[in-house]
């Protein structure tokens, strides 16, 4: 049930899709074409002719009028939509049987029919009858069952000419044959294709075509490439993707094609039809890129090559100093227009010159450029010179065009209207003009060209900078206050020191360990924590003993670890003991004094006390 | 090789190299329609003359010699309303030239009714009249250094222990500065989208949004207006005079 209602949803919006995808077709030009399915048969056999609408809707049937050799039977119409690289078309035929009545080669068509109020003139078809030729077709239908994939579809890469210049453009089409099969979603070829510039492919043409006997469905791509550098290549091969569209046949499995690709891919929804996608190569064709002759090559030779006319033209050719003039510089004809250039122009000193706009049309690419004169001295555009290399005769070709005589006046018209504007201050100089009422003129130049909406008072990098120097006072103010309390506090300023003289008491002591000196190791010993201890409590170095440190901590209502004081103790013993002993004391016991140290003043430093 | 940090600073580099490269290709194309347009202009095709000025506006760039060239074409088709809504336009961006001035000037000399008086002190006027002569960006910049000198006067008066009748009046004469800065910097950037210019002529401002309402005073082509409130097709606008009225969205157009 669900399944069911799914497909329903699906067909619903696929045919919402294919008569959108019909409406843009329609709206496309109409081709009108006759193909018949054989160009050979004996007489008595048939062969169906067909008459092709592309992108036409509604076509009435058309009477066929007497075709020598045949008769004609009408057997209806069809109608197939085309989707191949997102370009959608539709073609309407009108099927008709063709009895061969007698031998002879006979020609069908061209048939004339009307519409929309238009005529369309259809192709020609010759048709050959006999029975020599029945018997060939007949084996060629008996061969062609026994075909394999690769000769019912493949396709087949050509060249305008395999040998060219460097930057001559060459046609190159692919085609991709089809025997008796129907192909879909064909995509681009794919070419590798290095050393060579690829153009964009044209729109692809479909149509049947006749090759060995066999008709085929032909799909055609066409585009132009050139050679980017001299040399021998081997261009291509073209690979090719799409889908084989076949009809399921009810008995499983049908043919060796579907036990080739597998089954049902599209059940349900389709149900009789099955896709099967397809990739393939075609031909590489070798190639030799001729490099440009050096003889004769001009100095203004800028790289185009094909054959080309150049035209230029100037507007206004009366102006003031300061006006734009628009050149325009035309360049036609066949050739590569990729390489085609701004042609070289002799000194526009005189001119301030903008880069020019490019607009490529129909085989013409136009370069306008605004030359805006400097001085009213200049009296024209000076000569332009364009040289492209033919092809077609081998040689350089140099078009010059030029110059063009122009007038130039010194710029009056802005000065008169802004005299009128401002006639208070200009009233001395030109007493005798006529005042009138008018307005300015319009700017000459663009000026400051600025985003809409972006101002600096909403740039982060301004609000960045309001902040940072709102906090650069801040710090500038509290470092200010911090250098007068050093000045002005000094239990404050012995506070801060501690450490730092601390810092320098050790890094002696510990050359003194290094070197053994055990006097000068306990003298900075003592003198260091010492000093540490009164500066950082404030009370005088000189008198730091333990019992003072004691007294001091006991006074400000503070403990001290025992350890902490055991440690002291054992330093100011140690101490002592080297000063007045005449033994040697052991380096570990050293050790030991300079590690003690070490943690009373970490200790301290890291206690932090209120009262003191 | 590169370490990361030099490969950042490379792609950083290339962000804003391809940027200002953009921006510089855009101001090209630009400068393209501007002559163009100069040349429609002079052969008196004003119309196709405004369509390439505005095709800068199309690319979110601005600039007051574009929208000072659109005035004139529109005073040259004889459409004065819509010719000083981009004098107003390009006196945002270029206050102080004279050509733009003078043509305002004339323009506004046509309107059928000339524009009533704003009822304010003329201090206030003067302080206004003297802050028109910049653009938003100008007095963001003079803000700015006023409080860098502000700040720095605040620094040195605190550090040299100035007696503090002495430091207020030092320190008053950069905060006023920068008080007047932003009064007049916040005012600028609350008109941004709020001002618009009347385009049709003679319109009724009614009492209420609807078209049978009373008619509370007329408008002319020309006359600038403070949007205050949208009430779907109906804009409640101020008029100078800070008479309050509604009229029809479609009859004005933002500067």
């Amino acid at each position: 049930m669900r399944k069911k209602l799914l497909n329903t949803i699906i067909v619903i919006i696929l045919m919402v899709i294919l008569s959108n995808f019909a409406l843009s077709a329609y709206s496309q030009d109409v081709e009108f074409e006759i193909r018949a399915t054989r160009n050979r048969l004996a007489v008595g056999q048939s062969m169906q002719l067909s008459l092709i609408y592309k992108n036409a809707k509604n076509v009435s049937t058309l009477q066929l009028p007497e075709i020598e050799g045949f008769r004609s039977v009408y057997l209806g119409p069809s109608t197939r939509m085309t989707l191949i690289n997102n370009s959608f078309s539709s073609t309407v035929s009108h099927n008709y049987r063709l009895i061969a009545l007698s031998n002879g080669r006979f020609t069908i068509g061209p048939f004339r029919v009307k519409y929309k109020n238009k005529e369309y003139k259809s192709n020609v078809l010759t048709v050959a009858i006999g029975e020599n030729i029945s018997n060939g077709t007949a084996g060629l239908s008996k061969q062609s069952k026994e075909k394999r994939l690769e000769d019912r579809i493949f396709a087949i890469m050509s060249l305008k000419k395999t040998k060219f210049y460097l930057n001559e453009l060459v046609s190159l089409t692919i085609k991709i044959y089809a025997d008796g099969l129907t192909v879909s979603e064909v995509q681009y070829p794919e070419i590798i294709y290095e050393g060579f510039s690829l153009g964009e492919y044209e729109k692809h043409k479909q149509y049947q075509e006749t090759m060995n006997g066999v008709l085929y469905e032909v799909i055609e791509f066409k585009t132009d490439i050139f050679g980017v550098r001299p040399g021998n290549f081997s261009f291509g091969p073209a690979g090719i993707k799409g889908n084989i569209v076949i009809k399921k046949s009810r008995r499983r499995p049908s043919s060796g094609f579907d036990d080739f690709f597998g089954d049902d891919v599209f059940e349900g929804f389709f149900g009789r039809y099955q896709k099967f996608p397809f990739s393939f190569k075609s031909n590489a064709i070798p190639v030799t890129v001729i490099a440009l002759p050096q003889k004769d090559k001009p100095d203004n030779f800028m790289g185009a090559v094909g054959n080309f006319d150049f035209n230029i033209s100037a507007d206004p050719k009366d102006i003031e100093v300061g006006d734009p003039i628009t050149l325009k510089m035309a360049i036609s004809g066949e050739g590569n227009f990729n390489t085609l250039t701004v042609p070289k122009q002799d000194s526009l000193g005189d001119f301030k010159v903008y880069e020019p706009e490019v607009k490529v049309e129909n085989k013409i690419k136009i370069f306008e450029q605004i030359l805006m004169p400097k001085t009213d001295k200049l009296k024209e555009i000076p000569r332009i010179e364009f040289c492209f290399f033919n092809p077609l005769k081998g040689e350089y070709v140099n078009i010059t065009k030029g110059p063009i005589p122009i007038k130039v006046s010194s710029s009056e018209k802005e000065q008169n209207i802004k005299i009128v504007e401002y006639g208070n201050q200009t009233e001395v100089s030109l007493k005798n003009e006529t005042i009138g009422k008018g307005i300015a003129y319009i700017k000459t130049s663009p000026g400051e060209i600025n985003k809409i909406g972006v101002y600096l008072y909403k740039s982060k990098v301004t609000i960045f900078l309001l902040i940072l120097s709102l906090g650069f006072l801040f710090l500038s103010l509290m470092f200010h206050a911090k250098l007068n309390r050093l000045r002005t506090d000094l239990k404050y300023a012995r506070h801060l020191q501690a450490p730092r003289k601390a810092r320098v008491g050790i890094k002696k002591i510990r050359r003194y360990l290094q070197e053994g000196n055990v006097k000068e190791f306990y003298n900075y010993i003592f003198k260091t924590l010492q000093e540490y201890l009164g500066n950082k409590f404030h009370l005088s170095s000189a008198s730091i003993t333990l019992d003072v440190i004691e007294e001091y901590f006991k006074s400000a209502e503070i403990k001290l670890d025992i350890d902490i004081i055991n440690k002291i103790k054992e330093i100011f013993q140690d101490c002592d003991k080297s000063r007045y002993s005449v033994v040697d004391i052991d380096k570990n016991i050293m050790n030991d004094a300079f590690k003690n140290l070490e943690e009373i003043i970490d200790y301290f430093q890291r206690k932090k006390y209120k009262n003191v | 090789m590169f370490n990361i940090d030099q490969f950042k600073l490379f792609l950083i580099s290339l962000f804003f190299l391809t940027g200002s490269m953009c921006f510089a290709q855009e101001e090209k194309s630009s400068e393209y329609h501007f002559y163009r347009a100069n040349l429609l202009y002079e052969k008196g095709n004003y119309d196709e003359a405004i369509a390439e000025y505005k095709k800068l506006n199309e690319k979110s760039l601005e600039s007051g010699n574009f929208y000072y060239n659109i005035g004139n074409c529109y005073f040259k088709k004889g459409d004065l309303g819509k010719s000083i809504l981009n004098y107003e336009k390009a006196k945002k961006i270029l206050p102080r030239d004279k050509d733009l001035i003078a043509n305002y000037e004339y323009a506004k000399s046509n309107i059928e009714i000339k524009s009533i008086e704003p009822k304010s002190l003329w201090i206030i006027k003067e302080v206004d009249n003297f802050f028109e002569q910049f653009t938003i960006d100008e007095i963001t910049k003079v803000l700015f250094i006023f409080y860098i000198i502000l700040l720095i006067v605040t620094g040195v008066c605190i550090v040299l222990r100035i007696p503090t009748v002495k430091k207020v009046m030092v320190i008053s004469v950069p905060a006023i500065l920068v008080l007047c800065n932003f009064i007049s910097l916040s005012k600028r950037v609350d008109q941004i989208n709020k001002e618009a210019i009347v385009i049709e002529n003679k319109i009724e401002a009614k009492f209420e949004p609807f078209e049978k309402a009373a008619t509370h005073f007329i408008l002319y082509e020309g006359v600038k207006v403070t949007i205050l409130s949208l009430n779907g097709n109906w804009c409640k606008i101020k008029r100078i005079d800070n008479k309050i009225g509604w009229i029809n969205k479609d009859q004005l157009s933002i500067i």
